[in-house]
């Protein structure tokens, strides 16, 4: 194996659990091939004769030079220095000027789905340990008002999803004001989501119950004739993702899909869907929309300033209420492990 | 030959790069002052001593690190706008303001150089030169029997890669789309078989191919793009194409011929700024015909092959990963041989300097 130098960033550097992550929106892959910066890699998406996305390493197997200048013909990707031909296996199946060859040039793949409106990729091996979780919500978009939200930080993606199960700092950063302080139940049993969608494998699974009692609302809102009492947020997913539901006094307010695009080391992207029911009465739905978005937008702000601004501290000072944030690092951890050995028998160019 | 005898270490920010003589700027850029450069990954200045000769030295004066690129040039000497250190063509320092001793230290660090073809030429690899730099005499004595133009092109490839690109003859058939059928490419033994480029290289640092292919006939009114990139490819004046390329580990030199007459020649060099920006500059010349206007439209399809080849070999070389690939197969025969020399050229330029480490402090 020569190319064993493909693509590559040590992974360790990035920390990442093996799972599916958001590569790129759909749409920014058409008919040409698209750099793609990924997990640390130089990568290439493309898509094949049916329609069906590629992601492999960016660099040609034979001199390194990159297949994004290249063209898709037939269905192959074709490099553009000597026109060599890859599959959507990653197989060169043409090498002009060279037939006959008794071994084959390959390109690892990245697992990869086509689901609501992104490209997800697989990171740990060649193989997923999971299907990509659904989202039953984002199936049926004509029953939500929906809009995608995107936000790029320099925080780890670990960083990213940890924050939902970090309740306390909904008090302290957020400023989350209420009769009784927020609390977190770690749920159990991946059916308990149920309300976030189909279940999902328990070892690829974290979830929570966050709840406040007694919300104060802020005047000018309740003016609008917005009383509420309790305030709870069901939060599940996996390493790489989660599904969102809030709900005020029991009734379900929105729902929310968070991605993470794990781009390189430092530079971490959030993406993903927020939506708020529709009632039927739209100027209602409206104003809810715009609530949550104007909350959304406030809260992720201050996300970001502290992302923007944080280091990781390798030996945390232990507090009770981080009981939740340090079961998710275990959680995360695992991961990492996984995806470090199945990465290590991974070859990102080879020879068979 | 203006050469640094006892010059100390030079800078060398770069790993890959192979002994060579390099361009370090057009001899138009250089004038009265001295000028700052970047190239071998380090940062050098230029300037011009006695009798107009051109001096290349480690940028930062030795006493408090000042740049020496922002001196003046007095006597011959470049003078720190600092404390006003001189310090002469050869690295030694002349005179230190204050003081009559002048310690053994206080010398830069200089670069081999010579001025030729229009270029101020540096020699990298530490201590003296291990070949001559090579001639080119269609900018030499048969200057006269060429029209021709200067180019110049920035990329964020290695030199390597950009050297190795005459030497990949299959990417002509690919990239550029050239149809050569039958064809023939050799690595040449004998760098007197090279002997059209000009005088022979030395052997050690030879490096020569000869592509030799006919073109198809194409009709002009079945597909009329191939039929203008092969027209224009052989100037409109035969069907066999051949090019005879040969060169040192930083440059090379370029004649071909169409149906067995001489039509162009092209000297190729390169300026390694760092590991991965590298400019090539060069001169294509065509042979002037006796005819100005066939002269002139050879001149003009050279331009336009030179141009637009290079307009394609450009993405590629900017976005290539240098450590990448590895799969290799037959007609990359020639590609590897010219590595494993271009690879003994990098290990020469990583020994220790010759004949300089006596004058380490």
């Amino acid at each position: 194996m020569t190319g064993a130098r493909h693509g590559t960033t040590v992974a360790g550097d990035l920390d990442l659990a093996a799972g599916w992550y958001i590569a790129a929106r759909a749409d920014t892959v058409r008919r040409r091939p698209v750099p793609l910066d990924l997990f640390g890699r130089q990568l290439v998406a493309w898509r094949d004769g049916t329609g069906r996305a590629v992601l492999m390493p960016r660099h040609c197997a034979h001199l390194g030079a990159s297949l994004a200048l290249g063209k898709v013909v037939d269905g192959c990707l074709r490099c553009p220095f000597h026109h060599w031909r890859y599959d959507a296996t990653g197989t060169c199946v043409d090498i002009p000027g060279a037939t006959g060859l008794t071994r084959t040039a390959r390109l690892r793949t990245y697992p990869l789905r086509e689901r609501h409106g992104y490209l997800w990729a697989w990171y740990g091996g060649p193989r997923p340990a999971y299907e990509l979780p659904e989202v039953p919500a984002l199936d049926t978009p004509e029953r939500y008002l929906t809009y995608r939200f995107r936000h790029s930080t320099p925080a780890s993606p670990r960083r990213v999803l940890e924050n939902a199960f970090d309740f306390y700092h909904f008090m302290t950063l957020h400023q989350v004001r209420s009769r009784e302080p927020v609390e977190l139940d770690l749920l159990d049993d991946p059916s308990e989501a149920a309300d976030n969608g189909p279940p999902i494998p328990a070892e690829a699974w974290i979830g929570a119950r966050l709840r406040s009692r007694g919300l104060h609302v802020p005047a000018p809102i309740r003016a609008l004739g917005l009383r509420t009492d309790t305030f709870s947020l069901l939060v599940d997913g996996w390493p790489g993702g989660q599904r969102l539901t809030f709900y005020l006094d029991g009734r379900m307010v929105a729902k929310e899909l968070l991605g993470v695009t794990p781009v390189a080391a430092g530079r971490t992207v959030m993406q993903g869907w927020t939506l708020v029911p529709r009632s039927g009465f739209l100027p209602r739905d409206l104003t809810l929309l715009l609530m949550y978005r104007a909350q959304h937008w406030q809260g992720t702000r201050e996300d970001l300033a502290v992302y923007r601004h944080a280091a990781d501290v390798d030996t945390p000072v232990p507090v009770r209420y981080d009981r939740s944030v340090l079961r998710f690092r275990r959680f995360w951890a695992g991961w990492v492990d996984r995806a470090e050995a199945t990465e290590a028998a991974t070859a990102p160019a080879g020879a068979a | 030959m203006h050469r640094s005898d006892e010059g100390a270490a030079a800078p060398n920010g770069m790993s890959g790069l192979a002994a060579s003589w390099y361009v370090a700027m057009p001899s138009a850029r250089l004038r009265r002052r001295p000028v700052p450069v970047r190239l071998f990954g380090a940062d050098l200045v230029a300037w011009r001593g006695m009798a107009g000769r051109a001096v290349v030295a480690a940028r930062y004066c030795p006493h408090q690190g000042a740049s020496l690129a922002i001196g003046a040039v007095v006597d011959g000497c470049l003078r720190c706008p600092f404390h006003g250190w001189r310090f002469e063509p050869s690295g030694e320092c002349a005179h230190i303001p204050g003081t009559d001793r002048i310690p053994s230290t206080a010398r830069l660090a200089t670069y081999p150089v010579q001025e030729r073809y229009g270029y101020v030429w540096v020699w990298f690899g530490g201590g003296q030169p291990l070949f001559d730099l090579p001639d080119f005499p269609a900018l030499g004595e048969h200057r006269h029997r060429y029209a021709g133009f200067r180019y110049t092109d920035v990329t964020a490839g290695t030199a390597r890669q950009l050297i190795e690109n005459a030497v990949d003859y299959f990417h002509f058939l690919t990239l550029h789309g050239l149809q050569l059928d039958p064809l023939e490419f050799r690595v040449l033994d004998d760098p007197a078989e090279a002997g059209d480029n000009g005088t022979p290289i030395d052997a050690d640092a030879f490096f020569g191919a000869w592509l030799d292919g006919t073109v198809p006939s194409y009709r002009w009114w079945r597909s009329p793009a191939r039929w203008l990139l092969h027209t224009a490819a052989t100037y409109g004046s035969g069907r066999r194409f051949q090019l005879l390329v040969d060169g040192w580990p930083g440059g090379q030199r370029f004649t071909g011929y169409i149906d067995g007459r001489e039509v162009y020649k092209v000297l190729l060099a390169l300026v390694p700024t760092d590991e991965r920006r590298t400019t090539q500059v060069g001169w294509a010349l065509v042979r002037r015909t006796g005819r100005p206007w066939r002269t002139l439209l050879n001149l003009l399809l050279l331009y336009g092959q030179s141009r637009g080849g290079t307009w394609q070999d450009i993405p590629i070389y900017d976005t290539t990963e240098a450590t990448g690939g590895g799969f290799h197969v037959p007609y990359d025969r020639g590609v590897l041989k010219f590595r494993r020399q271009y690879q003994h050229w990098v290990e020469r330029a990583a020994q220790p300097a010759r004949g300089t480490a006596e004058v380490q402090s």
